[in-house]
């Protein structure tokens, strides 16, 4: 019985064993066939993806400079500038006008020398008797220069050519000397040697270089002023039996061209040397005011003009300005004032031949009006002079260098001190070309320009562009209201800035607001500057070269690209 | 002890970080020797065991943290217009700081132990490979969200890291029962000879977009270690691109390598079990506290200036009112210079050392019947100076003679969903097992980022539960 009970729960075991086992078997199956599926499925949903979204919003940092009031004029400006002893910046504006120069009315023009001459009959019976005969004779060449009583030259470029022609039937030699022309020590000199070739004449030419050459043209003796002397020495030797008569001729021809001198002494004539034109300065550091505006306030703390004379003729000079004035752009024209009438203008000496001296004066708020001229935001100063060398009456012996030139230079000194108020810059810019391949960026919602700026500057400026139509109808504007693009740095009680001015600048865009400007044609900037306004009345504030504006230009830009898979 | 197990329970919520060759399920198997390396004062049931040559204990594991599959599926979804849409932001948010792709795997080539009185000895000579790949996830969410908005000011982390250790060992362990056999003791040490390794020591990579400016801030802190044991074999080096492993290694340079030269290391592995009564018993251990000195064919880099800070605030160019082309290249060339300068790596043959995965385990059982018992265990495993929790629940059984099952659950390895299971089958002396600590990979692909198993064959002698038997039938 035992055992049997013992049999059946042995076999109860077996089978609930086997059962057991059959029940884990199955589920295993079960599970891994469902798990099989699943990762099918698990792949079927991934394989079934036809775009990655990706929707980053991405901020970079662009650019990061530090401008200074140079970096700006050097930009826009034909000024340069200058920094005084307390670092304080002089906006500079310069122009020169110059004379006519010396070689323009004084020049040396071809000179040209011919003659002949023939055997006496004293010579004719001393050659028949030895066989040779021998002849000596001189010649004035005249040296004509316009009104002019020339003393010396020394030649910057001179060429001589002599040429002869011999009727003799027999052999000549011919030296031509003129003492007065003399260069490297030695007189000009030709040696010529005609000999007869049996027929016709005999010709021969010579060429010489006179650079340099130094021309005595001093009155002396017999010779006046602008006289050369020329000896002559001929010499024909018997050739055969050929006959030879009286009128058996030699003929020279004598030209110096191309005559410019380095420097010319004498008697120079009286000659005008006025440039014959006046002179404009643009005045662009208020380029793009609006002038129309009439509440304009401006104060320049000490503007100068300084006139300048440089000149290098050594001859008086009678010189006077004819023209001193400004015009402003609404065409309001201002004269100066306070500057000397007649100009002394300095004159080298024969000691100081080749060099340049200089004179100036200065018109400033004491000694003219040039307050007044500043303060009408002038677009052009316009001058003029006129100037005459050695005026009638002069006996004084003098001299002119090939280049010698009167200059008249002007010098507007605008130091960077005083205050301004209610200026308005408008610029209006072509849109058309700018949006109109801008499909690129259609993935970009939102698009925001950071300006963080730490401003030196004692200046305000509020920006604003308007996006406007071919008509000229606003469509949208870049700013709710006008927005400081600059903010003043806090100015103390001498001008000085007592720390930058720091901040934030955000110029936002999203897909609507671009759209709209994507369809503008035209963009007008406006910008209103004024300098520091901290304290009443305005303060003057002032601009030091170490000024600058710090600005860092980031962009942050959010965009949903799907990129296609399929 | 209340804040004991409080910190233990936080750790494990909070702490959830990575993996390592964690042995949870294995832990409770009282049938397999190699339970042994989980605790060597948990010596096996048998007299004496043999594993089978190379495959007496083949462990492999692999995981990876940063998402699961169900996470990618459910990034799919249809968009306005009907489009099936792969968010990318949407799938990269879930990222965790540091992500992991881990494969870990162990061989055992030899092993056996006996038992002589209270005394058990064991031996195993094994060779292990540990990889793991980390990722930040601050990278992936920085490709998809981008540095604006919300992320001005983020610090993101950019420190991707690789770390590898192959080696082989010779472990000699021991344990002693005392106490009336209630306490066991035990101990084990290796005598390690390391083969290669690649470690990031270091690799701080921060990134940082100003809220105000735009202005990016980078800081680095860079340090790696590599050597390899085969003299043939240049030293790894990711950064040389003249690398190139075409020396062919012959059988016998590889026997040698094992034998001869440097890059050597000792661990040690210690632990307890106590008997508090009939149905409790407390264990616990230390495994792998050591460290592999590398002293043969090393290689590293370090950042020239660790922490070195560059803030790019815009590109500086030249002539910034009218600038032309050759400007901004001229300025990318010199941030380019910049950049190069700032964040140098200098190259060294140094030594270095590198630690085990150190883990520590600490558990209770309970046991319902005397084949039926509940265990909790408590886990850490440590990696470059974080502890990395676990925590399990498992039922083990002796279902019949021939067949024994643990089924385990755990929290770990960033994961709640870990569902464990182990057998034993001993046909005479002849013993299979199979454990994982995650099996629910194969069933429930989509809410898993791990699996872990461990297979073998041993050859058992003298298994207790005869024993058992013929002293109850002397009884009877």
């Amino acid at each position: 019985m035992t055992s049997r009970v013992i049999f059946s729960i042995l076999h109860f075991q077996v089978i609930y064993m086997k059962i057991r086992n059959l029940v884990v078997v199955l589920a295993c199956v079960a599970l891994c066939s469902g798990c099989v599926k699943d990762i099918k499925e698990t792949f079927k949903t991934i394989k079934s993806v036809d775009q990655v979204q990706w929707d980053p919003t991405i901020a970079v940092p662009l650019v990061n400079n530090r401008v200074t009031i140079n970096d700006f004029l050097n930009q826009t400006s034909t000024a340069f500038i200058e920094i005084d002893k307390d670092n304080l910046i002089h906006v500079v504006y310069r122009s020169q006008l110059a004379s006519l120069k010396a070689n323009q009315v004084l020049r040396i023009p071809l000179q040209h020398f011919d003659g002949s001459f023939g055997l006496l009959q004293f010579h004719v019976n001393e050659f028949n008797n030895t066989g040779k005969t021998e002849v000596n004779f001189s010649t004035i060449f005249n040296f004509g220069v316009d009104d002019t009583e020339i003393d010396s030259i020394i030649m910057k470029a001179c060429g001589v050519m002599t040429s002869l022609t011999s009727d003799f039937q027999h052999d000549v030699t011919v030296n031509i000397t003129i003492p007065e022309i003399v260069k490297n020590n030695q007189a000009l000199a030709f040696n010529f040697n005609l000999p007869y070739t049996g027929s016709g004449s005999a010709t021969a030419s010579q060429t010489k270089d006179l650079k340099t050459a130094f021309f005595d043209l001093t009155k002396s003796g017999d010779q006046s002023h602008s006289q050369l002397l020329a000896n002559f020495k001929i010499t024909v030797t018997k050739v055969g039996n050929n006959p030879i008569s009286t009128n058996d001729k030699l003929r020279f021809v004598t030209d110096f061209t191309y005559n410019e001198y380095e420097v010319l002494y004498g008697l120079i004539k009286s000659s005008d040397i006025s440039p014959g034109k006046v002179d404009s300065l643009k005045f662009d550091l208020f380029r793009g005011v609006d002038s129309s505006l009439k509440d304009v306030s401006f104060r320049i703390g000490d503007p100068r003009i300084k006139v300048i004379l440089t000149n290098s003729y050594g001859i008086p000079i009678h010189a006077f300005i004819n023209e001193f004035s400004t015009l402003s752009s609404d065409g309001n024209k201002i004269t100066l004032t306070g500057y000397p009438d007649p100009l002394v203008v300095p004159t080298p000496s024969k000691q100081q031949i080749g060099q340049t001296l200089k004179d100036s004066f200065e018109l400033n708020k004491n000694n003219s009006n040039i307050d007044d001229v500043v303060s009408n935001i002038p677009k052009y100063l316009i001058y003029g002079y006129a100037a005459q060398a050695n005026p009638p009456g002069t006996t004084q012996r003098n001299f002119v260098t090939y280049n010698s030139e009167l200059t008249v230079a002007v010098d507007i000194h605008i130091p960077l001190q005083g205050s301004a108020d209610g200026f308005v810059l408008n610029h209006e810019i072509s849109l058309d070309s700018s949006f109109s391949n801008m499909e690129d960026i259609e993935e970009l919602d939102e698009v925001t320009l950071r300006l963080f700026m730490e401003n030196d500057f004692p200046i305000d400026v509020d920006v604003q562009i308007y996006f406007m139509d071919d008509n000229g109808v606003t469509l949208d504007s870049l700013f709710e209201t006008e927005q400081y693009l600059l903010r003043s740095a806090m100015v103390d009680g001498s001008g000085k800035i007592t720390g930058p001015s720091v901040y934030t600048l955000d110029i936002s865009m999203n897909k609507e607001r671009f759209e709209k400007i994507r369809e503008s044609k035209k963009g007008l900037i406006r910008a209103k500057l004024n300098t520091y306004k901290g304290s009443s009345p305005q303060p003057d504030v002032k601009f030091f070269s170490d000024y600058g504006l710090s600005v860092k230009l980031g962009i942050q830009a959010k965009g949903v690209f799907n990129i296609k898979t399929k | 002890m209340k804040r004991v197990l409080i910190t233990s329970i936080c750790l494990v919520l909070v702490g959830l970080v990575t993996q390592a060759q964690n042995n949870l399920t294995l832990y409770n198997m009282k049938p397999i020797p190699q339970k042994f390396y989980a605790n060597p004062a948990n010596p096996s049931d048998a007299k004496i065991f043999i594993g089978v040559p190379g495959a007496s204990s083949n462990y492999l594991d692999f995981g990876i943290t940063a998402f699961k599959l169900q996470d990618l599926v459910d990034a799919i979804q249809p968009d306005a217009n009907g489009d099936t849409t792969f968010r990318l932001s949407e799938f990269t948010k879930g990222f965790k700081k540091k992500n992991y792709i881990s494969v870990n795997n162990s061989v055992d080539l030899f092993s056996f132990g006996f038992k002589l009185k209270n005394n058990y000895f064991f031996l195993n000579t094994s060779v292990i490979n540990n990889a793991r790949f980390t990722a930040p996830g601050d990278f992936f969410q920085f490709i998809s969200q981008g540095n604006g908005g919300s992320n001005l000011n983020r610090k993101f982390d950019f420190g991707f890291g690789l770390d590898m250790l192959s080696y082989a060992e010779i472990g000699i362990g021991y344990s002693r029962k005392l106490l009336d056999e209630k306490l066991t003791v035990g101990g084990r040490v290796h005598f390690i000879k390391g083969l290669a390794t690649f470690s990031t020591e270091s690799s701080e990579f921060d990134f940082t977009t100003d809220k105000n400016t735009f202005d990016y801030y980078l800081q680095s802190d860079i340090e790696i270690n590599s050597a390899v044991s085969f003299n043939k074999l240049p030293a790894i080096s990711p950064f040389d691109s003249t690398f190139k492993p075409s020396d062919s290694i012959g059988f016998q340079e590889v026997v040698n390598s094992f034998f001869k030269g440097g890059n050597r290391g000792m661990a040690l592995d210690i632990g307890v079990t106590y008997k508090h009564t009939d149905k409790i018993t407390l264990s616990a251990s230390i495994t792998n506290l050591g460290k592999i000195n590398w002293n043969t064919n090393t290689y590293n880099w370090r950042s020239r200036d660790p922490g070195a800070t560059y803030q790019f605030t815009g590109l500086e160019i030249a002539n910034a009112l009218k600038f032309e082309e050759r400007d901004i290249e001229e300025a990318f060339n010199q941030l380019g210079d910049t950049l190069r300068s700032v964040f140098r790596l200098d190259n060294n043959t140094e030594s270095f050392s590198t630690g085990l995965f150190a883990q520590f385990y600490v558990g209770g059982n309970y046991n319902l019947t005397k084949n039926h018992n509940a265990g909790v265990l408590l886990h850490g495993s440590f990696y470059n100076k974080t502890i990395d929790p676990a925590i399990t629940l498992s039922w083990n059984s002796k279902l019949t003679r021939v067949l024994g099952v643990s089924a385990s659950y755990s929290v770990a390895n960033n994961s709640f969903v870990n569902a464990g299971l182990g057998f034993t089958l001993n046909g005479g002396p002849v013993q299979t097992y199979f454990v994982s600590d995650n099996l629910l990979g194969i069933f429930a692909h989509r809410k898993v980022n791990t699996f872990n198993m461990r297979a073998g064959l041993n050859v058992t002698i003298g298994r207790g539960e005869k024993k058992d038997k013929k002293s109850k039938k002397n009884k009877s």
